[in-house]
């Protein structure tokens, strides 16, 4: 019986989730604004559990390249797709287009897409470039 | 002499051509589509009172467009008026029923890429967002009352929304239950006065990247945070009334990255936190008043070289808090009312100074459940000893020269 606790409390305690955004309550980790769009909210997820949560991908990234958090503690990152508001994806498999028609909450121009093909058709209309994950990140790197 | 006729000639012509321009008055939506495609510049299209169902308007003429008493345009969901060309003018219109997009700032009107258009005397209700400003120079936005429906957060827009427009007057106008009242990105060289923002569901005023702006004689209540100024430079802000923005996350004023500002003359009434300070440099903090908030400042310590005096902190649960053993601020000449000391010379500043840092702030700031024990006599015991002895708190974050009378 014991065991059988253990094994239990095991399995309840290790597996990171992420956590739904409450938009209008919940504040962003890095620029403390309150999340408002939900076409822009991101989230990171630590091997530990914990969740943090930004009111832009380029507060998650930012976030995410400065010291305050280490890739190997990293169990996931979720972002949200300009064209479905409200519904968290993992920012790895997304496509990103920065341009400077379509603002972005803190000011970067940039949105992010499930499908390249979403992206393609803003980009159409309003221009700009594509990245995928590992483009964006440099991209940040470069221009910070 | 020969200057003078040129003159008298000029004017002459401005006159006569004044009489060229037309005035048209319209009765629906019909006769409104009509006037506005046979417009010219310069002209003026009167609104007869009633309800006129317009949606996706562009007016690419250099026009007026005013209503008379009762003039209602409905939206029917969609965005209304588009105005694409400058030195247009929209006065004393109802508008209302802008939908809600989550692609799209749908907005009752936009001005895009074009310069000196006027807003005024416009009632808003129900509009997603209600006046959006792109790339738009010189825009007046006056005398207008906004009135959002949103209880939701994502379905809530901007009352004013402004986007890369410089040299923008913002007065007198009413801004309620939208998302921000009045918001800033990438807006320079504006002034923001005079105007009354409530129970929006975040900012009633927010900057962002906007750098030499000036607010005053503004008030904000209610909101979520009365103004957030974040990553702008030299902001001026004087005798705002940051009043009952209470509850958990809120605020009256919101810094975050900014440098080189001044705040004189606000009154901060009732806030949860009355200013709380992230990352900011060389502000210049005086004769503010405080009164009955939670925490009346709180400063992060990656803030400093700011100057805080001459304000009037009054009957504050927290009057002063700080993360980090450091502080590299300026704090002198302030009146506390908690301050328990004396002034024997009687030259109207107190012998001993006072340490605004209590130690129980800092036990709070690690654990929020204790603020149960907040009126305990063990706390009142603790902060005297801390007082006494400070081990805790900054040594160096203490007014040498406090007030004995408030300024």
């Amino acid at each position: 019986m014991r065991k059988l606790i253990a094994i239990l409390l095991i399995i309840c305690s290790c597996s990171p989730a992420s956590e739904p955004i409450k938009y209008g309550t919940d504040e962003c980790k890095l620029c403390n604004m309150l999340i408002m769009d939900s076409r822009f909210g991101s989230e990171a997820v630590t091997k530990k559990g914990k969740v943090f949560k930004f009111d832009s991908i380029e507060c998650l990234v930012h976030y995410y390249l400065s010291d305050n958090i280490s890739e190997s503690e990293i169990s996931m990152l979720l972002i949200t797709s300009y064209t479905n508001p409200n519904i968290l994806i993992n920012a790895y498999d997304g496509f990103y287009l920065i341009s400077k028609s379509m603002p972005s909450p803190m000011g970067e121009f940039l949105n992010g897409f499930s499908s390249k093909e979403d992206a393609i058709k803003f980009q159409v209309e309003q221009g700009g470039d594509i990245y995928n994950w590992e483009e964006l990140l440099n991209y940040f790197k470069v221009n910070r | 002499m020969i200057r003078v006729i040129v003159y008298i000639i000029t004017i002459c012509l401005g006159l006569l051509s004044n009489g060229v321009f037309a005035t048209v008055t319209v009765k629906n939506a019909v006769s409104f589509s009509t006037a506005l495609q046979n417009s010219n510049d310069g002209d003026s299209i009167i609104l007869k009172k009633g309800v006129y169902q317009l949606s996706n308007i562009n007016i690419t003429k250099s026009i007026s467009i005013i209503g008379e008493d009762g003039t209602i345009i409905d939206g029917g969901g969609d965005a209304i008026f588009v105005l694409s060309a400058p030195n247009i003018l929209i006065e004393s219109i109802s508008f209302r029923n802008v939908g809600v997009s989550y692609i799209q700032e749908l907005s009752a009107i936009r001005i895009l890429k074009t310069k000196n258009c006027c807003i005024s005397n416009n009632k808003f209700v129900n509009c997603f967002f209600a006046i959006y400003v792109e790339r738009s120079d010189s825009c007046t936005i006056t005398n207008n009352t906004i009135h959002g429906e949103s209880s939701t957060e994502a379905s809530s827009g901007n009352a004013i929304h402004l986007w890369y427009s410089n040299y923008a007057i913002i007065k007198n106008n009413y801004t309620r239950s939208h998302r921000d009242g009045v918001y800033l990105e990438f807006v320079t060289h504006s002034i923001i006065e005079n105007n009354i923002s409530e129970k929006n569901l975040r900012y009633g005023l927010h900057f962002m990247f906007s750098h030499d702006n000036v607010y005053r004689y503004n008030e904000f209540r209610n909101n979520s945070a009365g103004v957030a100024v974040m990553y702008s430079e030299n902001v001026t802000m004087i005798a705002n009334k940051f009043i009952d923005n209470w509850g958990s996350n809120c605020y009256g004023l919101l810094l975050k990255d900014i440098r080189r500002s001044t705040l004189t003359q606000n009154e901060f009434i009732r806030n949860t936190v009355g200013i709380h300070l992230d990352n900011a440099l060389d502000l210049q903090i005086d004769s503010n008043q405080f009164t009955d908030n939670g925490w009346a400042v709180r400063i992060m310590s990656n803030s400093y070289d700011n100057q805080i005096s001459y304000n009037n902190f009054i009957d504050n649960t927290f009057e002063f808090t700080t993360t980090g053993k450091h502080n590299i601020n300026q704090v002198d000449n302030n009146y506390w009312s908690s301050y328990s000391g004396y002034d024997i010379n009687k030259d109207g500043i107190g012998d001993i100074p006072h340490r605004p840092v209590s130690l129980f702030s800092y036990i709070i700031s690690t654990s929020q459940a204790s603020i149960i024990l907040l009126r305990s006599l063990f706390i009142e015991l603790l902060n005297f000893a801390e007082r006494v002895v400070p081990v805790f708190t900054p040594e160096t974050l203490s007014d040498k020269s406090p007030l004995i009378k408030p300024v």
